[in-house]
């Protein structure tokens, strides 16, 4: 630190090239800068692209999957949760999805757990060391029974 | 050209390192800007896709959830970017049971309906603009009828 400023003070601003390297510097650090501006927005487009999918399953997972007879059908869950995730996978964000299916106790109200978790790709590997990041965000839905069980279809 | 010949290049001149450094200073802090606004606008651009979605859902017909999924996205684009320009909603059913009469999948519980939403985005930069575009598909969350 002392070194360096030394050599600021022995700068000839009138008569040497001391703008020219304060510019080059300011230079590179907008470089950087750039580039970690670049990153953080590619990692948080993978996170906005993980929740929206992961909110969208669950919703139409938890419709889908709920009868007119207010009966839970896990199957109908399963499939539906896959074929969305399907359907709204992207090339540069490929999403894979975990479904959970937390029953109540009582047996009244069910939760949905939808886990997303969205693949991207850095865009200066060599500068953050890894070639992919992952993201997983959650999202999770409860079912309400508002006949309180009173109807029932076997 | 002798104001240029005279000048003392091994020992520099401020005023013109300054004036060759500038530009691409300045163009260096417009690419940042520019990253940042197309950032934003891209993840803007994923929420609002996917509140016109859950609004159009919800409607009772495909009409209605065209203009439900208009005024939702312009609401959302409006309050929340920096730039957007303009933009365009399209939403189409992709699967679900046909009907016969009408020709088109019928709106009802388990149709998808497939929401693709694309935004000009002006940066910064005069010489660009740029078009995002995402899609997502969801269910459609009416009553089935008979």
């Amino acid at each position: 630190m002392k070194l360096i400023k030394n050599r600021f003070r022995r700068i000839r601003w009138d008569n040497g090239n001391g703008s020219m390297l304060l510019c080059c510097s300011i230079l590179v650090m907008g470089l950087i800068m750039m580039f970690l501006v670049m990153e953080y927005n590619n990692v948080y487009t993978a996170s906005a692209i993980a929740q929206t999918r992961a909110d969208t399953i669950a919703d139409s997972t938890a419709v889908y999957a709920m009868g007119y007879d207010y009966t839970f059908n896990n199957r109908a869950a399963y499939e539906q949760a896959i074929l969305l995730t399907a359907y709204n996978g992207r090339e540069d964000y490929p999403i894979s999805s975990t479904l959970r299916v937390l029953p109540d106790s009582s047996g009244a109200n069910t939760k949905l757990e939808v886990t997303v978790l969205a693949r991207g790709n850095f865009f200066f590997p060599g500068l953050t060391g890894a070639e992919e990041f992952d993201v997983q965000r959650e999202s999770c839905v409860e079912i309400v029974n508002t006949s309180g069980g009173a109807i029932y279809i076997p | 050209m002798k104001r240029l010949r005279r000048i003392r290049w091994n020992s520099g001149n401020e005023l013109l390192g300054f004036a060759i450094a500038l530009p691409m200073i300045l163009v260096v802090f417009c690419a940042i800007i520019m990253a940042a606004q197309l950032g934003l606008a891209r993840q803007t651009t994923e929420y609002a896709l996917y509140s016109a979605a859950r609004a159009a859902v919800v409607q009772e017909n495909l009409n209605d959830a065209r203009n439900a999924a208009q005024t939702m996205a312009g609401a959302t684009l409006d309050s929340g970017t920096i730039g957007v320009s303009g933009y365009n909603i399209e939403l189409e059913t992709v699967a679900g049971s046909f009907d016969v009469s009408s020709g088109l999948v019928r709106w009802e519980k388990g149709a998808l309906v497939k929401v693709v939403l694309t935004v000009d985005v002006d940066t910064i930069a005069p010489f660009q603009s740029s078009v995002l575009s995402s899609e997502l598909i969801m269910m459609v969350e009416r009553p089935a009828t008979p």
